[in-house]
């Protein structure tokens, strides 16, 4: 209003300025000292500075050049103008200085300026103009970092001492050797009865159904390995590790939290997947780019619900940034569970750290744009979903919704209407559900421009959709994606091939991580700069081919692993040095592992024999298409199946899950946390399930004298007999306990809090 | 000193040095959790970088208005919004809004100047207004997302995008608790809406830093979760934690040194200990019939957030450092003029008697009390009594820990639309409020998936001008 015609008047009242050139003096007059008291700070060279946005507004080649966002400004025209866009405060986005906006008269100044073509007699010295901006990325340098070198396959150290039972083991071996130290002695098979059983399966050995087992047989431990591998529960429990990378949950948990009504698929398919040994390799093509194989049907589609199921910000008025940041949670997820990079870094700038550029980033998020995800971007927005149901199904629902419609017109008669409804109960009695699946298919393909800053406002240059080129040998080797295609296929098959030096290392890694507590390398889900060195390098190495040996087989390696001398060695550190940096080097014994949230649930369960092992399937009580209701909680936690079927309530999560360290579904996890803390404790001391799992593993107890109660009660919760001290701890608070009926169901509250329940030696 | 990018690596989670290495000002924290012998506290090289400077505040009090208030119509009066009631918007509306609207609505309500700060406050908020000469008063916040759930995930944590940690969880993490047999962070009712959990997480900080959710169980009672149990006689738990204890220290001395298993006994004494100690900080009929009048406790309509801010006081002033209450729903796209002024009813009283008692208690000074919603609402109508979500520019006031007092700072437009005049971002907000408590937020940093992350991502400026 008052500035626009203000500016009008003021353009019109052009006055000469006597003796000189006009439009210098009124650069000199009004332009310089306003440029220079507003702008020069930020967009200025002086001591220590830094250029924002790339954009020096103190020489004329620097508005003439630009910054990141183009040139800022054109001569003659004030509407093309970025200048005057951003110091009119119109654009929320664009707002210059950011602290104060400009007067009005200093507005019309620049306006009047620019208008009049931009004088500016500032030049640039050669060191101005010498290019400021870094010299890009050292691809070379980056490929010779470790991690992005190929593993080689490492000579096994030769081994005399008989301990080493598998190449593993002589890896080990020289590793202690070489710090002068020996590995631990081994555990007793009650203890490692109860760690394999943990570990392979996620439930307490008496579950199991293992009486009668003959463990002073030789081959007996290989016997429970092969007997637990082949146990359906070990792919509730490896699928459970899984989830935890995948951030699997049963809603999206941001603003809008909706029901993901269909990713209970994804979580069963990636159960069966570990129950079927399905390789590796097989495991990450189908989840990337399984609706792109041939003879893709459901359950390759199913897979890609990997690429389905993360948070999204469903409700956000700008339909561009929800886009863009739903592919960038793809990427950044892509990149951590399978690559152990942290692409996601990329987004706004080169990354600081990793060979890893925004130029390289696009390329990814060229993919994944030309990946359809979501149906649309309105607010609540909408993600894809293949329908499987037969024909006649989908028919019977078309005719279902006709009817509701006609049901509730009113428009039509009263009896229509009711005729509409009495056929309508009819159909929904008798039609089954639509068996929709969450997962995602192409798009028409789009080459991604890089974003400026992270922002689609300020669009760089176009780029190839490719794997990041520090992932090539040289520029020879590059391959962009299929014009037709969004190149989602060729990714997947690039991380999933022998070649890639990142896959099977992360993998194996991840394994190692599960069974011993930390990684060969510490940070599993970052192999970059930023990550931890391997603790061994030949040993990851050793592992990573044999992964590929065995055709990716994952149960091979588990069996490699928990079939090994350093599987059966004993949490106990007096060997070790104690000064040894764990960060560093292996220990040479195992470490006690506390039983982890879905462990301790399914463990409280079954020991008052309460567990119930139905498989899979949708537990969540919410319709499709709805908000997820958050205050269901409870009644899931009534539901006594295994903890890995419980729904995931994203922003809604189970208290006592998130004291014991779940993982948040988020952002992909591959190393929970193993925290001490107080609500654990007050969990424990004092939650009706707790109070609940104690009498009823109490009131599982052979009715028989108190000795032989005490010895059942071990077998089954700890698998051994107790200790001396023990048993007379508590036979003796038995024997004191005010009131009989109550002392044997305070005696298994008491244990189910202990150390010795909850920690595995 | 090295910079903060090269000083540590990431490394396992469970190893205590680890994780030290992986912070950078988190230490406090660790110790006061138990998992740090004192002999591990000083040999740490961490400890001097902790206190750069002196804070001024020692805690937060957040009152949360859960919603987006309307600026136009509690604190930021708009003459020329009143003239031109009715009539276009004379200049752009965002490029991005979150619902169509019309044009320009006048407050229903009249404003006047109070205090001795002459600031002006609308008729809604009578009490508010006899304090405003103890508030900060900003009129420029500035938010980047529109809808609720980004908003308020902004507001909570500085992203708009992804969940990353709440802002009690890194003033806690950097700062610790004084009070270690209650938890550091606390969440009074909170809305499980629009991201829930995400504005109390720790997200990728260690589960200690979490905010503790307090919600009414079965009976009505604000309770920390598993904090009693309704049918275990004390005696009888003792017994129980007697023998857990002896049992406990006998697989520790089978076991041999572990850290985690002589932590979990530290951890069941201070269990007890929050067990003890909460329920008398909570129990309310300590407090004199003077106060509960002050705060409207027994008040049909403002008795319900009156406990809840009388809690926050408890908590506070029993070392809790960071303590939100919620208030809501501010979310007026209808029904402006009665739904705030029911909800002004509800929340007035309870709010200034907060910032009253908080003085009479010598405990202003130290307790920085933050007012606000997640966004501002628009000038312009939506229907005929309505108002959109406005991100662009609003209100919230800052009282006590080291702000100046009786201050209006910033401008929005003269119709209240965008703010112009030092302007302040969320992330500005952030690195203010860490400021005041002694923290610079350039170097309160966590190592995370590749990068060192900060509350106040790579932005935030400390508006030194509202700084007493």
């Amino acid at each position: 209003m008052g500035v626009r015609s203000a500016i009008i008047l003021l353009l019109l009242a052009v006055r000469g300025l006597s003796g000189e050139d006009p439009r210098a003096a009124f650069f000199e007059k009004e332009v310089r000292p306003l440029l220079a008291s507003k702008c020069y700070e930020c967009h200025g060279v002086g001591e220590g500075q830094k250029i924002k946005g790339g954009l020096r507004l103190d020489i004329r080649q620097g508005w003439e050049h630009g910054g990141d966002s183009g040139p800022a400004l054109v001569k003659g025209d004030v509407e093309a103008s970025l200048l005057v866009r951003a110091v009119r405060y119109a654009d929320p986005e664009l707002q210059m200085p950011p602290k104060e906006k400009l007067s009005d008269h200093e507005v019309v100044v620049l306006e009047r300026w620019i208008v009049n073509g931009a004088f500016d007699p500032r030049e640039a010295s050669v060191e101005d103009l010498r290019e400021a901006s870094s010299a890009g990325i050292d691809y070379e340098a980056g490929r010779a970092f470790w991690s992005l070198q190929s593993p080689e396959d490492p000579d096994v150290p030769p081994s005399a001492d008989g301990w080493a039972r598998t190449p593993m083991d002589a890896f080990l071996l020289d590793h202690w050797q070489g710090r002068g130290v020996g590995p631990a002695r081994a555990v007793d098979m009650e203890v490692l009865v109860r760690r394999l059983s943990d570990a392979l399966v996620g439930l307490p050995p008496s579950l199991l159904g293992l009486e009668g087992v003959d463990w002073d047989r030789p081959d007996a431990r290989e016997r429970l390995v092969d007997r637990l591998l082949a146990s359906p529960r070990y792919g509730e429990r490896w699928g459970r590790h899984w989830l935890d990378v995948a951030r699997y949950a049963d809603s999206n948990g941001m603003d809008e939290n909706m029901t993901y009504a269909e990713a209970y698929r994804y979580r069963d398919y990636v159960i069966a997947a570990f129950n079927a040994d399905k390789p590796y390799d097989a495991f990450v093509v189908e989840q990337l780019a399984g609706d792109l194989l041939e003879d893709s049907h459901m359950h390759e589609k199913v897979a890609t619900g990997f690429l389905a199921i993360g948070p999204k910000m469903l409700a956000c008025d700008d339909p561009q940034k929800m886009r863009m940041d739903i592919v960038d949670e793809q990427i950044d997820t892509t990149g951590r569970a399978f690559l152990g990079m942290t692409f996601g870094c990329a987004r706004c700038h080169d990354h600081k750290f990793d060979p890893i550029s925004a130029k390289d980033y696009y390329g990814l998020a060229g993919m994944f744009m030309s990946t359809k995800t979501m149906v649309n971007y309105r607010v609540v927005a909408k993600w894809h979903e293949y329908d499987f149901s037969p024909p006649d199904v989908q028919e019977a629902h078309a005719e279902m919704e006709r009817l509701r419609k006609q049901s509730t017109d009113k428009k039509a008669s009263d009896e229509a209407r009711a005729k509409a409804k009495d056929a309508l109960a009819k159909l929904e009695a008798t039609t089954p559900p639509l068996m929709k699946v969450m997962g995602i298919t192409e798009n028409p393909t789009e080459n991604a421009r890089v974003h400026l800053r992270g922002s689609y406002q300020t669009l760089g240059e176009e780029t190839v959709r490719q794997v990041p080129m520090v992932f090539h040998r040289d520029t020879a080797t590059q391959q962009a994606a299929p014009e037709d295609q969004s190149g989602r296929l060729q990714l997947a098959q690039w991380i999933a091939s022998e070649s890639n030096p990142l896959t099977a290392r992360v993998w194996v890694n991840r394994l190692w991580r599960w069974h011993f507590g930390q990684g060969i390398v510490p940070s599993t889900d970052n192999f970059g700069m930023l990550g931890s060195a391997p603790r061994h390098r030949s040993l990851l190495d050793h592992l990573a081919h044999e992964l590929t040996r065995g055709d990716w087989s994952v149960k091979r390696l588990q069996r490699l692993i928990t079939t090994s001398s350093r599987y059966h060695l004993a949490s106990d550190a007096s060997g070790e040095d104690p000064n040894a940096d764990l960060a560093t080097v292996i220990p040479n014994h195992h470490v006690r592992r506390r039983l982890d949230a879905e462990s301790l649930r399914d463990a409280l369960l079954g020991l008052g024999d309460r567990l119930d092992l139905r498989m899979g399937g949708q537990l969540l009580l919410d319709q499709p298409g709805t908000y997820v209701n958050r205050n269901r909680l409870n009644q899931y936690l009534d539901i006594p199946r295994r903890a890995v079927y419980m729904p995931i309530v994203r922003s809604a999560l189970y208290d006592a899950f998130v004291a014991f360290d779940m993982a948040d579904p988020s952002a992909p996890e591959g190393n929970r946390r193993e925290s001490v803390v107080a609500p654990q404790a007050l969990y424990l001391m004092n939650s009706q399930r707790v109070h609940d799992a104690a009498l009823a593993l109490a009131a599982s107890l052979p009715d028989t004298v108190a000795e032989k109660k005490l010895a059942a009660l071990y077998q089954k919760a700890l698998f051994r007999k107790p200790h001396a001290t023990e048993r007379e701890r508590a036979l003796a608070f038995i024997a004191s306990h005010p009131e009989a009926g109550e002392a044997w169901t305070a005696l298994c509250r008491v244990l189910l809090a202990s150390n010795a329940f909850l920690y595995l030696d | 000193m090295p910079s903060r990018l090269c000083l540590h690596r990431q490394a396992a989670p469970q190893s205590r040095r680890a994780f030290l290495q992986q912070s950078s000002a988190g230490f406090g924290a660790l110790a006061a959790h138990g998992l740090l012998s004192l002999e591990a506290q000083a040999a740490n090289p961490l400890r001097a970088r902790q206190a750069s400077f002196a804070p001024k505040a020692k805690r937060v009090i957040f009152l949360f208005m859960h919603g987006g208030p309307s600026q136009v119509d509690l604190f930021d009066e708009k003459p020329e919004l009143r003239r031109h009631d009715g009539k276009p918007l004379p200049f752009d509306k965002p490029r991005i809004v979150s619902s169509q609207t019309g044009n320009l609505l006048a407050s229903p309500f009249a404003f006047q100047h109070h205090g001795q700060s002459g600031a002006q406050v609308s008729e809604l908020l009578p009490h508010i207004a006899k304090v405003v000469d103890d508030l900060c008063i900003i009129r420029s916040i500035h938010g980047s997302n529109s809808r609720h759930g980004g908003a308020l995930l902004e507001l909570h944590t500085g992203s708009d995008t992804f969940p990353r940690p709440a802002m009690g969880s890194w003033i806690q993490y950097g700062l610790g608790t004084q009070n270690e047999n209650l938890p550091g962070f606390l969440t009074i009712n909170p809305s499980l809406g629009h991201g829930g959990a995400n504005a109390w997480s720790s997200s990728f900080l260690p589960a200690h830093y979490q905010g503790t959710r307090i919600a009414r169980d079965k009976d009505k009672q604000w309770k920390i979760p598993f904090i009693t149990h309704a049918d275990t006689q004390p005696d009888a738990q003792r017994r129980e934690l007697a023998l857990l204890e002896a049992m406990n220290r006998d697989h520790l001395q089978r076991a041999g040194a572990d850290a985690a298993l002589e932590a979990r006994l530290a951890s069941y004494e201070l269990a007890f200990r929050m067990q003890s100690e909460a329920p008398s900080v909570q129990d309310l009929s300590q407090e004199t019939p003077a106060t509960r009048a002050l705060y409207g406790l027994d008040d049909k309509v403002t008795g319900a957030f009156a406990k809840q801010c009388l809690l926050a006081r408890r908590f506070s002033e029993a070392g809790v450092r960071f303590v939100q209450v919620t208030h809501g729903y501010w979310d007026q796209h209808s029904n402006l003029k009665g739904d705030h002024t029911r909800l002004s009813a509800e929340m007035d009283r309870p709010v200034a008697a907060l910032i009253t008692d908080l003085k009479q208690r010598g405990l202003l000074e130290e307790t920085l009390v933050l007012w606000g919603g997640e966004f501002g609402r628009t000038p312009v109508a939506q229907g005929r009594d309505g108002r959109d979500h406005n991100p662009h520019g609003f209100t919230m006031f800052l009282a006590g820990g080291g702000v100046k007092p009786g201050i209006q700072y910033g401008h929005t437009d003269p119709f209240g639309y965008y703010a112009v005049e030092n302007r302040v971002h969320f992330h500005d907000l952030h690195a203010t409020m860490l400021h005041l408590l002694g923290i610079d937020h350039t170097q309160l940093t966590f190592r995370h998936a590749g990068r060192d992350f900060r509350l106040t991502d790579v932005y935030g400026e400390i508006v030194h001008d509202i700084i007493a």
